[in-house]
């Protein structure tokens, strides 16, 4: 079964989103900030890690880079969540190395529809 | 009126102004020194030229001493050319003051030494000294030095008697009394312009200790009003936090349950929960749009300058677009400029295209936006024309101000809301662009945006 990586500091949002990745068969595990979901991305090995980008001092830009520069954790997809549609926070996604980005409040279709991409669901 | 146009702008003052150097028209106490000088070189020769004249006139002398008496006076009209030309005031006045101690010395000389009745003009140098120079001691020096030596000069040719011309003392009683009153009318003219420009000066330093007051209390208003800009930012970052981490709590457990609810088949439950996740999602839209207003009113909004073409951008707008609202349709004219590499908030930009495209979407959701990207001479902008479902052209106003009394706009409205609009407007404003109605060449009436090249400069006139 799949394995999802949430790093998200707002404990409603974690347990949100990882109540709707369980219903659709996903297994999960949480981190709530960068140098926690860094360690918990080399523990676990997740399939994919779904980012937010405010996390307090290590933002998820900074984690994502961290995470790209290991070989070990290179090739796992990450998609970032942020709060504005921005072109700016989109070319910083990509260029940390994330592969997708999607806008708060998260539209689950349209999130699975990413996800879908990287991973079976 | 042409007349009275020349009159008013040939005035004394102005003519008088014709002969002085810039440098001393823009300092108040050496433009008053200048006029001064000036008044006395224009009218003083007049008043007193009357003087060798009655002498040739009476046949009181008729012989070199009137001629050259007469040319010492003429000569001072020589000076203002020469001041506008040269520009060195200084040595000007004081040669000045040196010719009339010339004229005066010479007149006695000629006209009867001490007894002379022009002996009374020797005081016109220090009052000229005084009003022509400013109080600096090297100037001062020079001056004193120059009006004792003119007075040793007419004290040693009188005393040596020999020397003077001969002259009928007796004819010269009528010119004593020319002579007196010509020095009084000179004192008294020049006291009264004196008088007149010295109260200029203080009504000017009146207004001017006033202007600085007004600039005084602007800048405490200023800082006042900035104290409350960056007062009103915080609150809108801190409201918004605030705001959307509890809706986003709404919007995603009321999605969780209703999912579950529909899986369950519980019908009613879904219907009321669906009602929850839809006012969640219609209320955290509306707040964002007034949260991204007020953030632009108060300048808190990033401005993220990015070299990009309008095509790149609008590839991305149109997915998003299809993916909101699949009835509306974001099409690409053409317009010769979609691939120009542009340095522009293209954020921004796609923030106007974006709430325009919502706008339209609030009231026919089968509607057609058509943008085409033109420029020319360095100009750049969009040409914005929006249609509804049966293809009538629908007017584009960008003119929208939020919370007017004048605009019918209202946030509580959402649904069929023009906040879009208001907010395409400010995000315009935030770019320094501009918009207005046109008419395409096949007829149609579309909606102009112009930006600006840099942020210091106006947008450069786009036809559409």
């Amino acid at each position: 079964m799949p394995l999802i990586l949430i790093v998200e500091d707002n404990e409603m949002n974690r347990d949100m989103l990882s109540r709707r990745f369980q219903r659709k068969g996903l297994d999960v595990v949480c981190a709530v900030d960068g140098p926690s979901g860094i360690e918990a991305a080399g523990e676990h090995m997740p399939d994919l890690i779904l980012m937010d980008v405010a996390l307090g001092d290590m933002d998820g830009w900074e984690a994502t880079r961290t995470i790209k520069s290991n070989p070990m954790t290179a090739a796992i997809p990450v998609i970032t969540l942020t709060a504005h549609a921005l072109e700016s926070d989109r070319k910083k996604s990509i260029e940390a190395g994330c592969c997708e980005f999607e806008t708060k409040p998260v539209d689950m279709n349209r999130l699975f529809e990413k996800i879908s991409q990287f991973i079976q669901i | 009126m042409a007349a009275s146009n020349i009159c008013s702008r040939w005035t004394l003052g102005s003519m008088l102004d014709y002969f002085i150097p810039k440098e001393m028209l823009s300092d108040a106490e050496q433009h008053r020194r200048a006029r001064l000088f000036m008044l006395s070189h224009a009218f003083g020769p007049l008043l007193s030229s009357s003087l060798p004249i009655y002498i040739y006139v009476a046949n009181i002398a008729r012989d070199y001493r009137v001629g050259i008496f007469l040319l010492s006076i003429l000569a001072f009209w020589v000076y203002p050319p020469i001041l506008r030309a040269t520009g060195r005031y200084k040595i000007l006045a004081i040669v000045s003051i040196q010719n009339v101690a010339f004229c005066v010395i010479w007149a006695c000389w000629s006209f009867g030494g001490l007894l002379a009745p022009f002996l009374p003009w020797i005081l016109l140098l220090p009052l000229l000294a005084f009003l022509y120079l400013p109080p600096i001691g090297h100037v001062r020096n020079i001056l004193l030095l120059e009006i004792f030596g003119s007075l040793a000069i007419l004290v040693e040719l009188t005393l040596a008697s020999d020397q003077l011309p001969w002259v009928d003392l007796e004819q010269m009683q009528v010119i004593g009394m020319i002579s007196m009153a010509s020095v009084a009318i000179y004192f008294g003219v020049m006291s009264l312009y004196f008088a007149k420009l010295f109260r200029e000066q203080r009504e000017f330093s009146r207004e001017l200790n006033a202007l600085v007051s007004s600039s005084d209390n602007l800048r405490n208003l200023t800082a006042a009003a900035q104290q409350a800009g960056a007062a009103k930012a915080g609150f809108i970052a801190g409201m918004s936090h605030e705001l959307r981490t509890p809706l986003n709590a709404i919007i995603g457990y009321s999605q969780l349950l209703l999912e579950e609810a529909e899986d369950e088949g519980d019908e009613e439950s879904s219907a009321d929960l669906g009602q929850i996740h839809r006012s969640g999602t219609d209320l955290l839209y509306l707040i964002d749009k007034i949260l991204d207003y007020s953030r632009i009113e108060a300048g808190k909004m990033p401005s993220n300058p990015t070299l990009a073409s309008f095509s790149s951008v609008f590839a991305r707008l149109q997915a998003e677009t299809l993916a909101v609202s699949p009835e509306l349709e974001l099409r690409l004219a053409s317009g010769g400029s979609e691939d120009d590499t542009v340095m522009l908030d293209w954020d921004a930009v796609a923030s106007i295209i974006r709430n325009v495209a919502a706008s339209l979407a609030t009231k026919d959701s089968a509607g057609r936006l058509e943008i085409a990207a033109i420029g020319e001479n360095g100009a750049f902008g969009l040409r914005l024309a929006q249609f509804d479902s049966q293809g009538d052209a629908i007017p584009l106003n960008l003119d929208v101000e939020l919370f007017s009394d004048e605009s019918d706009v209202s946030p509580t409205k959402y649904g069929s809301t023009a906040i879009e609009l208001a907010l395409a407007q400010k995000c315009l404003q935030m770019l320094g662009g501009t918009s207005h109605f046109a008419t395409h060449d096949d007829g149609a009436r579309c909606t102009v945006i112009a930006f600006p090249a840099s942020s210091d400069e106006p947008p450069l006139p786009l036809a559409a």
